[in-house]
């Protein structure tokens, strides 16, 4: 831990992973704990938008025809142009309808295929909409949330390499937690035990979170792939649009009107015998709709493959024929197999729960680094620099404690306010982000008044917000535990159990950091 | 069937990750007490579980999602025994007594 530099090459790896784990590990404890969310978004989604727990269509096939006259009719007398829909699956059990107008107008509609009727949008943003936009853009407005998350990666895999560099024995590690020692040593022991045994899925789930969006970094506009990166990857990232989607422009006179459904039916059965397993539609998108011009690009997703949707069939939506079948290219059956790692699309609930697991196990990791630091500077630099290890202190509460104090609220606050209502004119989803940023704001300030007793305090207070949410979700919507088992609501099940983990684990952290003889200024 | 293998599956990376465990100086000590054990025999005996773990996730999930569940499994029983050599060591003995050295 070697504050200057040192020439030889261990301690030198030793000193970027320290600096880059101080300057950095707020910023990707929250993308990994968004991420972690992210895990189960939609089952967030369900929890928060209470009207979306339907129970599972039993097949999901809908009449996509009549979503386009739900779609015609949600805007009357104005000219639908553009519709993409997301099919209905067992963890969103609706489809959902992004509409364009010929003016321009845009709507978005939630529709129970079993009934064929509209859901009101719920005035919630969920899972889907909050937490996983803060996990891959931190909701900041352009490129630069990408950009930062995109560095943030980089940094977590310099963090990985160095961090295997500068153990000696990796293996030993395994095994090796000794909670009855010190807090320096066995907050290290945690940090190293989360970091080595999960470092496989870590180190993959970095990379191929870069590697989502390859083509988006590719696509910067000087950038021109060197003749020397080989030609299936130079005509792959050169490719005019990196994600190799059909595009055509509208003929301006009226065509079209070939019925959907069996478009996609046929869709699938091509990619069953491809496959040799069932590949439903999951994303259709229709373009020039009543123009003779007008398309339909369907694209699979087989959820018992790792792969994410590769397959692309374009129909023309004047005679109904194949103007487009994807054979993608080596290069990009990797990329979308980095891509379908990453995203979790796939149905199979071990490796998802394995995944928020690991998940965790990275957030731990971050955490127990931080305070690995904090603890063996305190000593040494609480005299000389009290300043540098009080910032670095409250930095670590807020940006650990606080953004889990904060998703709590975002919940609690959810259950609080009823669906429609606008308390001071602004609509719930709002007053939800807010009471997130506000929330976590609070704890920044309160971890730089009450430094360490902060990480006793929140851990309190996260336990009452969980078992609040827990309550309020049973207040509002009927649905405690024992009723969603009857209902097969397994999603708020889940949502429910976390919750209750959540406030017994903050409770045990709570009663220990009370207990023990910790002066002020320690961390848990 | 899915579920039999499943269940083979957890044993099998159980045991391997006890074995490995206990083939560590350190741990054996704190789970069975003063005294070496057979390391080399544990040693051969807990990497060949580490890969049947592997070979029956593969056998129930195919090749890429069986891969990742036995990484994945390995993982989560490695968390397992740490907790236990931490927290309840004693709980690991029996598996220890076969590999004991007699008179120690």
């Amino acid at each position: 831990m070697a504050d200057q530099p040192n020439t030889s090459f261990r301690p030198s790896m030793n000193w970027v992973h320290t600096w880059a784990g101080v300057v950095l590990g707020a910023l990707l404890f929250i993308i990994f704990w968004m991420g972690t969310m992210s895990v189960f978004d939609r089952e967030i989604d369900r929890w928060m938008q209470p009207q979306t727990r339907l129970a599972s269509p039993a097949a999901p096939t809908t009449s996509y025809d009549s979503l386009l006259d739900i779609a015609r009719a949600a805007e009357p007398g104005k000219q639908l142009t553009k519709l993409t829909i997301g099919t209905a699956n067992t963890r969103a059990p609706f489809a959902t309808i992004h509409a364009t107008y010929a003016d321009k107008t845009r709507r978005t509609l939630v529709v129970d295929t079993i009934t064929n009727r509209l859901i009101p949008e719920p005035a919630s943003l969920g899972g889907t909409g909050f937490l996983y936009p803060m996990h891959i853009n931190l909701i900041l407005p352009g490129v630069w949330g990408w950009w930062i998350v995109m560095f943030a990666a980089i940094a977590m895999l310099l963090l990985l390499v160095t961090g295997v560099i500068i153990h000696h024995k990796i293996f030993a590690d395994f095994f090796t937690f000794r909670p009855e020692k010190k807090l320096r040593r066995s907050s290290l022991d945690l940090h190293n035990l989360s970091g080595t045994i999960f470092l496989p899925f870590h180190f993959l789930i970095t990379f191929s979170g870069l590697m989502v969006f390859s083509g988006w970094y590719t696509s910067i506009p000087w950038y021109v792939a060197p003749a020397s990166v080989g030609e299936p990857v130079a005509a792959l990232i050169n490719e005019a649009d990196q994600y190799g989607h059909f595009r055509r422009e509208a003929a301006g006179r009226p065509g079209g009107g070939v019925a959907l459904a069996p478009l996609v039916q046929r869709a699938e059965a091509i990619w069953r015998v491809r496959h040799g397993t069932a590949t439903p539609a999951d994303y259709i998108d229709i373009d020039h709709i009543g123009d003779a011009q007008g398309y339909m690009a369907v694209r699979g997703n087989a959820p018992r493959r790792m792969v994410s949707d590769v397959d692309e069939i374009v129909f023309d939506l004047a005679t109904g024929r194949i103007v487009k079948d994807s054979t993608p290219t080596t290069t990009r059956t990797v990329q979308k197999w980095l891509e379908g790692f990453h995203l979790v699309r796939f149905d199979h609930w071990l490796i998802r729960w394995f995944y928020f697991i690991g998940g965790l196990a990275g957030c731990l990791m971050i955490a127990t680094g931080f305070v690995f630091w904090s603890v063996s500077r305190r000593k040494r630099d609480a005299q000389t620099q009290p300043l540098k290890v009080r910032f670095v202190e409250a930095l670590t509460v807020a940006a650990v404690s606080g953004v889990i104090l904060a998703t709590c609220a975002y919940f609690v606050v959810n259950r609080m306010i009823p669906e429609g209502a606008s308390p001071g004119g602004f609509p719930r989803f709002v007053i939800e982000v807010l009471t997130f940023f506000g929330a976590w704001l609070a704890t920044a300030v309160h971890a730089g008044v009450r430094q360490a007793s902060a990480w006793k305090d929140q851990a309190w207070v996260i336990a009452g917000l969980s078992v609040a949410a827990i309550l309020l979700n049973w207040l509002t919507t009927g649905h405690h535990p024992i009723a969603a088992i009857n209902r097969d609501l397994w999603a708020i099940v889940g949502m429910d159990s976390m919750l209750l983990l959540n406030a017994v684990v903050a409770i045990y952290a709570a009663r220990r950091l009370g207990q023990s003889t910790l002066t002020v200024g320690d961390a848990p | 069937m899915t579920l039999g293998l499943l269940m083979l599956a957890i044993v099998s990376a159980l045991a391997s990750a006890i074995l490995l465990a206990l083939s560590q100086e350190r741990n054996w000590r704190i789970a069975y007490g003063p005294g070496a054990g057979r390391r080399d025999r544990m040693r051969r005996i807990g990497w060949p579980f580490a890969l049947l773990t592997f070979a029956l996730c593969i056998a129930r999930d195919g090749a890429s999602f069986g891969t990742m569940l036995g990484l994945f499994m390995l993982a989560a029983v490695f968390v397992t025994v740490t907790l236990m050599l931490a927290f309840r060591p004693r709980w690991l003995r029996p598996v220890a007594l076969p590999f004991a050295l007699g008179s120690e």
